[in-house]
């Protein structure tokens, strides 16, 4: 289900809203988010739902013997890696078996030797947040950040939590423990202003300038062949800003829907357009994976008092593993080992960026990032060559349809992105002229859904 | 009085040690990045003659959280 169709927004939300508040205590509340959260995962997969509960099963169970076992180190350690190791196992199988059937068989095929059959495993929506969930909390009661939960609800309830279940942002339980132990005592009014506010915002994001913009570049980057270099540089930069509104509007959304149930979800985008170098642009783009990254790779992997040397190379492999994450191609492994060159760049000529102009920079960046995405969007290194050639050497083509539209949008895009202020940033407080202005667009956006314009989220694909 | 803790947050961050306090973070606090955050643990090392394990940089996240490792291994913080 998405949050940009008709069944969630008139049927599934406001249902799920009543109810929530009509229950009286916070085990019938824990258990409505749960069960609200299967069925909305279900409409896409009743069999993965399963999946879904048997992930959610092992790390609680984790937690409980970590309640149980907590003073021996040694079953401690054991509590840690095989939980872990069930939890990656799930996710290595569904999600990068068949990249790994497909790299050996390019490695065999060079010598010439019959290739291994695919399994065609099809994905599940969200595995890869909703393990980094499940991962984060067993990690956590090992460190002892946080105290396991004995309460089974409670924890269905973080785990599946529909708001977050399918594309994040990537909620750590220690960041939401708080909200839920209060859940019984939220006024429901308090952040009823704040949410539709958040959620009406990502939906403009997402329906009037992602799903516009892409409606013009998808079908001009199906033929590459025909594009301009003009052309190229246009849909790159629309690609640019789709991803950035596509997925900070679904973020937003999500804050929302948090808020309407009286849970704080994390900030996810802060304005990662107007970063200054690799570094702050990696602390403003979807910042809970960031941090995710940080603390349970970067961190540690890095150690005690590690050599520039070491610390580029765990910068570089930190990366890699975060572009692996994003999706089972190459591509999407070079776009993160690029990132990683490009942090190691700047941990080492970081004065010399520094000292320039600071639009300067932000320029710089934004341009690093957009030459970045050239490999994020191309489905193989064939395709992301291909178009970064037209981009670099003056090609003719045949002209953008859309074309006009899309500069229209392109600079709105911009405008926002780069000069406007995020859901953060804005005050959501009631008054007539943005009420009117928000709820105006949010219609249009419900128009649009309505004419049948539903487009998945692009990050549903991670 | 600033305590020895926080007086080396201080000077690795960059800020002032009055701006910080028990629950500061990387979430809260903008100069605590990931660089900042391995600086720190070499600081500490040096500051209070220790030797951290991996499970105690992992769970430094806040700086109560350093103090309550710290406090741990009997450092005067």
């Amino acid at each position: 289900m998405l949050f940009n169709s008709v069944i969630f927004i008139f049927i599934f939300l406001p249902v799920t809203y009543a109810v929530f508040w009509a229950l009286p205590s916070k085990n019938f509340r824990y258990a409505w988010l749960a069960l609200s959260g299967y069925i909305f995962y279900g409409y896409w997969s009743r069999r993965y739902c399963l999946l879904m509960a048997f992930a959610t099963l092992v790390s609680y169970l984790a937690g409980l013997g970590f309640l149980r076992w907590g003073n021996s180190k040694r079953i401690r350690k054991w509590l840690l890696v095989g939980p872990i190791t069930v939890e990656l196992g799930l996710l290595a199988y569904f999600k990068y078996t068949d990249f790994g059937i497909h790299t050996i068989n390019a490695v065999l095929s060079w010598h010439e030797i019959e290739p291994l059959p695919l399994l065609n495993i099809i994905l599940p929506i969200g595995i890869s947040f909703y393990i980094f969930h499940t991962i984060s909390y067993i990690v956590d009661c090992y460190l002892e950040v946080i105290e396991p939960t004995r309460n089974p609800l409670k924890f269905a309830c973080y785990v599946s939590l529909f708001s977050q279940l399918v594309a994040g942002p990537i909620v750590r339980f220690t960041e939401l423990k708080s909200d839920l132990e209060k859940i019984d005592a939220f006024d429901r009014r308090s952040f009823l202003d704040r949410g539709w506010s958040f959620f009406a915002i990502g939906l403009i994001q997402k329906v009037l300038i992602a799903d516009t913009i892409a409606a013009i570049i998808d079908p001009a980057l199906l033929d590459i062949a025909q594009l301009s270099t003009v052309g190229a540089w246009m849909c790159m930069l629309g690609y640019t800003y789709q991803i950035y509104f596509d997925f900070s509007g679904y973020s937003n959304m999500a804050i929302g829907l948090g808020l309407l149930f009286g849970l704080h979800i994390p900030q996810n985008f802060n304005s990662p357009y107007r970063a200054l170098n690799p570094a702050d642009f990696w602390r403003r783009w979807h910042m809970s994976l960031s941090r995710c990254f940080r603390d349970y790779v970067y961190v540690p992997m890095a150690g005690r008092r590690p050599s520039k040397t070491r610390l580029a190379w765990v910068t570089l492999a930190t990366m890699t593993l975060c572009g692996l994450w994003h999706g089972a191609n190459w591509t999407f492994v070079i776009w993160g080992a690029y990132h990683g060159v490009l942090l190691v760049l700047y941990l080492r000529y970081g004065v010399v960026w520094d000292a320039m102009p600071a639009w300067l920079q932000r320029t710089g960046t934004f341009f690093l990032v957009l030459i970045g995405l050239t490999m994020f969007r191309a489905p193989n290194w064939e395709y992301a060559s291909a178009i970064l050639s037209r981009m670099v050497v003056p090609h003719t083509g045949a002209e953008l349809v859309g074309g006009a539209t899309l500069t229209v949008m392109l600079i709105i895009a911009a405008g926002v992105a780069h000069v406007g202020p995020n859901a953060f940033e804005l005050s959501h407080d009631w008054s007539p002229p943005k009420t009117m202005a928000i709820a105006t667009l949010f219609v249009l956006c419900l128009f649009s859904i309505y004419g049948a314009n539903q487009s998945p989220f692009l990050y549903f694909q991670f | 009085m600033i305590d020895k803790l926080t007086q080396t947050f201080a000077t690795v961050l960059k800020v002032e040690p009055s701006s910080l306090a028990d629950d500061s973070s990387p979430e809260n606090t903008p100069s605590w990045d990931s660089l900042k955050a391995v600086e720190l643990v070499a600081a500490i090392e040096e500051t209070f003659h220790l030797e951290l394990t991996t499970s105690e940089i992992m769970r430094m996240r806040s700086l109560g959280i350093a103090r309550d490792v710290l406090r741990r291994r009997g450092a005067d913080c």
